[in-house]
């Protein structure tokens, strides 16, 4: 390539990306002169951190006895990008990439200033034993905050871009080594299919690349725990992190994932099978009382005890509406309450539950609204549902709870058994990028998370 | 064999409990009845036998997949049409018999048309399922049920109640010649592992057939025939048993649980039932509706992508159950059923001798 | 446009779906505030040949506390020709749907049991409602009498005779407990008969007295068992492990309180003019009272005699079953049942049971003679 034709060249590269970017006020265009060494600066102000440029770019620059130095020195820099195309330059350049032009060359350095670098306590998902922090909002740091926790030469990260307009980096982790490949594919072409101008969660990722247009249970899991992340990588999982989001997801995930605490792994061994089986009581519970309630009031009071229908019976005088309008009454008021102290201000939240819990229910067992033991059950449902680990699912656990009610209005206690089991067939009929959601492992957990034949 | 094997050969034994096995052979009680269900064990089991050992022949093959490969195209339609028939028949049943058991004694002031279309409505999700669903399905509700069923064994054998006398006054009729119907009917429960013309697409492995698992079913099955026959009498005395419409709903209500949440077993057993024959039917219709899709392969019910062939058949089964419960009394019922028993267990021979000869032609 | 025209017809097939699921939920639904529970059933018979039975319910209403005012009763009364009809009658005399769900006893009035067994039992079989494991008794002086009383000790909420039969109430050997399915199965059965706890009641009505039985055979011939009698078929029967007995020995009378038995008979037919029923009986216990002081080294001579004891008293009672032609212990239920059935056996233990002799062998053991020696 002719000397004159190449200067041109990146010349002309270099005032291509000015243009670009030029209506912006925080662009930099700067010459560096000193002597016969001259070197030129192209940075977006606001995502570059100008201490640091300082400090690794200028100072050397003008300490360095000649241009041969200063090359030698820029080219040895870590964090110098490849320069392959000038769009993705402009895109590094948006991300607080700094472009030098040093003698007929242009070389790219990623000097980010990064805000979101924090790593958090837990705050979604806390345990009393295991890792107290989450994850940062920054992709570089979580990266590092999992390569600290699992240190093994197979661990793959993949970045890629997503979303058309903000080009969000994604990076997709696995461990090489027991991955499934079909998994792995799958999510990929998924994911390059995507088509969505801004994704800003992990979890929105979730509701996009999920297959179907209307999904009532997650297939993915959403963690902000790194001990959770370092888990399922070890069991050949697939996770996707998202820049500038404090969680990750972890795919495939099955149903028994949602119902998993990381401290299972942590305590005694008859104390975690305990609390696991007050997870899935509570499940259970959840799911059933309020529609149990309605079958048993007004199908088959005959099916409790007489002592149990007598008070339930004397309980009920005055309550103007048939059983399914007072539980779901009470039901509304419970989950309004619930979505008030999340939308709420931490310091407000106290009062809120006061209030609403103990003042509402009171009153209404008062005016003869709703019966006492209607405010137990509603009560007793209410704390079941916190009881599930992960957020999503006891989302979704709330929702099912409507349709079991309806089951158990329509047709008392055969209604609600058969709903029971719509549930599950329609769990059962999911499949989690391939995996059967819902089924039953009897062998260990080394015979379910396959190695992968080499 | 795999464990999913078992749960259908189970669900099978456990749904035909409640239905009219027990009555069937209540009413042989002195004509033979024990007789019946000690042959019936051994040739179950030979039949158990057999369809295991020719499925685990060719993995991940159902029959209409053997049929298009070994048989002529027409005979081979019609003979998956006729097995489509009879265990659609089978299927509706469970389905009639439950319906009839939940307006007696669950929801008695419903409607018996909507209490089966609310049976129906969640059958026909299910029957659409995959049939790796359905297996994962059957195998949750079996397990959840398993505890509950040893708890009511466990009941009825210790309650003081449970006078052996007539135990052993039904036993002394052990010398009689055997009943056909009896035969059929107790036979029925051991028939389960013929779900495997349409699940063996879902055993893709080959499985090793023991003696040991054999016996397993033997004694399984041998259990439950001892148990539906004998505790009814033992609870409700040997005259006059016959005259009892349901044996096992009225003796599940002769047990009482004196400290449990519920106190009349009746209740527990019938939200069992309705879980068991639940899966019973959903056994059955799965396979109807796998056959019928692989006889019907035209492209002519499609609609914008949709093959509509499963939806139809799933309205045919709706239209015709419920035109069914409608017109069937229960003495109808119970005498349609012994019919069928007599029947499936001839044209099973037929079946056999058809396996025969897909064996015989894979061979060569 | 297609597209959005479709989706809006699903959501309203779908919503249509429900609403008419939600209209055809009429049928079943009924809230348990509109159903009036009925605890017991009392048959009565009356003189008029018309309208042959009384029906008496005895039904719970609740109120706002359990607690503090505890449940009323209150009770429906109608004469009819049958139970249905008068049942029927009923439904009109409340407000709420009569439910029979926790109908637990049945109270037969002693007139009633004139009539045909099956006949009275059938409504109570057929119903679905009614449960097989209610108790049944015989009220003395009439059903309706018993049903009325309210003891004293009836407390708010809970039936007091479900407390006398129920196991976790009250537990006492003079208490015959009948289940209706029991009561079914030895009225169809040939070879055993049915027998019923006697609930009598004062004129106050303010108590019942539950420790008498009475046996019912084949053709209808009711026979009373007084208390002592009625203790001795408990511990027969292994109802009740628990046996008091006074023993009169020469020198010293003393009560044994039995609290572990087993009773096991068999019978014996080896000439056909002398069949033989042979029962054996293990009891435990200790001594409860005594007019003089016990010795502690003489417990094997008090096992003795109270052994002797029980023998007597046992033999007693099975020489009147006999007499009077009775046979709620299923003495001819266990003749069908060891030998191979020739569809005579019925007839054959008719003739057999009057030439029976009995042998009965009491192992008695005591163990301590209680707290002090």
């Amino acid at each position: 390539m002719p000397f004159k034709n190449r200067k041109s060249d990146v010349e002309v590269e270099l005032e291509w990306l000015i243009n670009e970017l030029k209506p912006s006020s925080d662009i930099l265009h700067k010459p560096l002169r000193l002597d016969d060494k001259q070197a030129e600066l192209v940075y977006i102000k606001s995502v570059v951190d100008g201490a640091q440029l300082q400090q690794i770019v200028i100072k050397p620059f003008f300490e360095l006895a000649s241009e041969q130095h200063v090359e030698a020195y820029l080219k040895s820099l870590p964090n110098q990008q490849e320069f392959t195309s000038k769009e993705q330059v402009l895109l590094e350049l948006t991300k607080g990439s700094v472009v030098v032009k040093l003698k007929d060359e242009l070389l790219l350095f990623e000097i980010k200033k990064v805000n979101t670098d924090t790593v958090r306590e837990t705050n979604i998902e806390p345990t009393i034993m295991g890792p107290q922090y989450a994850l940062s909002e920054d992709l570089a740091t979580n990266l590092n905050l999992i390569r600290q926790r699992y240190h093994k030469p197979s661990l793959t990260v993949e970045t890629m871009e997503i979303g058309k307009k903000s080009n969000q980096s994604l990076a997709i982790i696995y461990d090489e080594e027991y991955v499934l490949d079909g998994v792995l594919e799958q999510i990929k072409s998924q994911l390059e299919s995507l088509d969505e101008p801004v994704v800003q969660t992990s979890t929105q990722i979730q509701r996009f690349i999920n297959n179907q247009k209307r999904s009532l249970i997650p297939i993915m899991m959403m963690t902000e725990r790194t001990d959770r992340v370092v888990y399922n990588l070890a069991g050949g999982k697939v996770v996707l992190l998202l820049d500038g989001s404090p969680t990750t997801i972890i795919a495939p995930a099955i149903f028994w994932d949602f119902m998993t605490s990381m401290e299972d792994n942590y305590g005694m061994y008859w104390v975690t099978k305990f609390s696991k089986f007050l997870r899935y009581l509570g499940l259970f519970v959840s799911l059933i009382l309020p529609g149990l309630y309605v079958a048993a009031t007004s199908f088959n009071p005959e099916v409790f005890r007489v002592e149990l229908a007598l008070s339930i019976a004397g309980s009920r005088i005055g309550v103007p509406y048939p059983s399914f309008i007072e539980v779901l009454f009470m039901l509304i008021f419970m989950e309004l309450l619930t979505e008030a102290s999340i939308r709420l201000p931490k310091a407000v939240t106290g009062t809120a539950t006061t209030v609403g819990g103990l003042i509402l229910g009171t009153a209404a067992t008062e005016a003869a609204l709703a019966s006492n033991i209607i405010i137990i059950i509603v009560g007793a449902v209410a704390i079941s549902t916190f009881v599930i680990p992960i957020n999503e699912m006891s989302f979704a656990i709330r929702f099912m709870r409507y349709l079991l009610l309806l089951a158990a209005t329509l047709a008392g206690l055969a209604g609600l058994t058969l709903g029971l089991i719509g549930l599950l067939m329609y769990v059962a009929n999911r499949d989690s990028f391939g995996e059967p959601y819902f089924k039953i492992f009897f062998k260990k957990k080394q015979a379910e998370t396959r190695v992968k034949p080499s | 064999m795999s464990r999913y094997f078992y749960y259908l050969v189970f669900v099978n034994m456990l749904a035909n409990v409640v239905a009219s096995v027990p009555k069937i052979l209540l009413a042989k009680k002195s004509e033979g009845a024990i007789v019946s269900m000690i042959l019936a064990i051994f040739i179950g089991l030979a039949l158990c036998y057999i369809v295991a050992r020719f499925f685990n022949a060719f993995p991940g093959q159902g029959l209409p997949e053997l049929m298009g490969k070994y048989m002529p195209g027409w005979f081979g339609k019609l003979l998956l049409l006729f097995i489509a028939g009879a265990w659609s028949v089978a299927g509706l049943i469970t389905l009639v018999t439950y319906s009839f058991l939940l307006k007696r004694f669950l929801t008695p002031d419903m409607p018996l048309v909507f209490i089966t279309s609310i049976l129906l409505f969640f059958i026909s999700y299910g029957i659409l399922m995959k049939t790796s669903s359905v297996l994962y399905t059957v195998e949750f509700v079996l397990l959840c049920c398993l505890p509950v069923i040893v708890l009511i064994m466990i009941k009825s054998y210790t309650t003081p109640e449970l006078e052996w006398d007539f135990i052993r006054e039904a036993m002394m009729h052990t010398y009689e010649l055997p009943s056909f119907s009896a035969l059929s009917a107790s036979t029925y429960l051991f028939l389960g592992g013929f779900n495997l013309i349409i699940f063996n697409r879902f055993f893709t492995k080959k499985h090793k057939i023991t003696i040991k698992q054999i016996l397993l079913i033997g004694l399984l099955g041998g259990g439950v025939l001892f148990t539906t026959y004998f505790i009814p009498i033992g609870m409700n005395g040997f005259e006059g048993i016959e005259k009892i419409a349901y044996p096992w709903i009225f003796t599940s209500d002769t047990l009482r649980l004196d400290l449990g949440v519920i106190e009349r077993i009746l209740f527990v057993f019938l939200i069992l039932y309705l879980a068991i024959s639940f899966l019973s039917i959903l056994i059955h219709w799965h396979v109807v509706l796998e056959l019928t899709k692989s006889v019907i392969t035209t492209k002519r019910f499609k609609f914008k992508d949709i093959n509509l062939t499963p939806y139809i058949i799933v309205g045919v089964i709706w239209l015709g159950s419920i035109q069914i419960t409608k017109y069937l009394t229960e003495y109808q019922l119970s005498l349609f059923s012994s019919y069928f028993f007599n029947l499936l267990l001839c044209s099973l021979f037929g079946l056999i001798s058809l396996f025969w000869f897909i064996l015989r032609r894979a061979k060569s | 446009m297609i597209k959005k025209v479709q989706r809006f017809g699903k959501t309203l097939l779908l919503l249509s779906f429900v609403a008419m699921l939600l209209i055809q939920s009429g049928c079943g639904f009924k809230d348990i505030d509109k159903r009036i529970f009925v605890l017991s059933i009392g048959v009565d018979h009356t003189d008029n040949e018309e309208t042959p039975y009384r029906v008496i319910l005895k039904l719970a209403v609740p109120s706002g506390s359990v607690k503090q005012s505890g449940t009323e009763y209150t009770y429906l009364t109608k004469e009819s020709e049958s139970l249905s009809t008068a049942i029927r009658h009923l439904k009109t005399q409340t407000d709420k749907e009569l439910d029979f769900g926790h109908a637990k006893v049945i109270v037969f009035g002693e007139g009633i049991l004139h009539h045909e067994l099956k006949e009275i039992m059938d409504f109570f079989i057929r119903r679905r409602d009614i449960q097989m494991v209610s108790y049944v008794g015989i009220g003395k002086p009439s059903a309706e009498k018993v049903l009325k009383a309210e003891p004293e000790s009836e407390m708010a909420g809970s039936h007091a005779l479900f407390n006398f039969f129920d196991q976790n109430g009250v537990e006492s050997q003079l208490i015959v407990t009948s289940y209706l399915f029991d009561f079914r199965r030895r009225v169809f059965g040939n070879g055993i008969d049915p027998i019923m706890p006697v609930l009598s009641t004062n004129e106050e009505k303010k108590r019942i007295d539950i420790n008498k039985a009475l046996i019912v055979n084949d053709e209808n011939k009711t026979v009373e068992l007084n208390q002592k009698q009625t203790a001795v078929y408990n511990l027969m029967s292994n109802n009740f492990e628990r046996y008091d007995v006074r023993v009169k020995n020469d020198d010293q009378n003393f009560t044994v309180a039995i609290d572990t038995s087993e009773v096991n008979f068999q019978i014996q037919v080896d000439s056909k003019q002398q069949p033989i029923i042979k029962m054996d009986v293990e009891a435990v216990g200790i001594i409860q009272e005594s007019d003089r002081e016990t010795d502690f080294r003489k417990l094997q001579d008090y096992s003795e005699a109270a052994s002797k004891t029980i023998k007597k008293d046992l033999t007693e009672v099975l020489k009147m079953f006999q007499k009077e032609g009775v046979d709620p212990l299923g003495f001819g239920l266990r003749y069908k049942s060891t030998r191979l059935n020739n569809n005579k056996r019925n007839e054959e233990w008719q003739e057999l049971y009057p030439k029976a002799t009995f042998e009965v062998n009491v192992n008695a053991l005591i163990k301590s003679t209680g707290v002090i020696e």
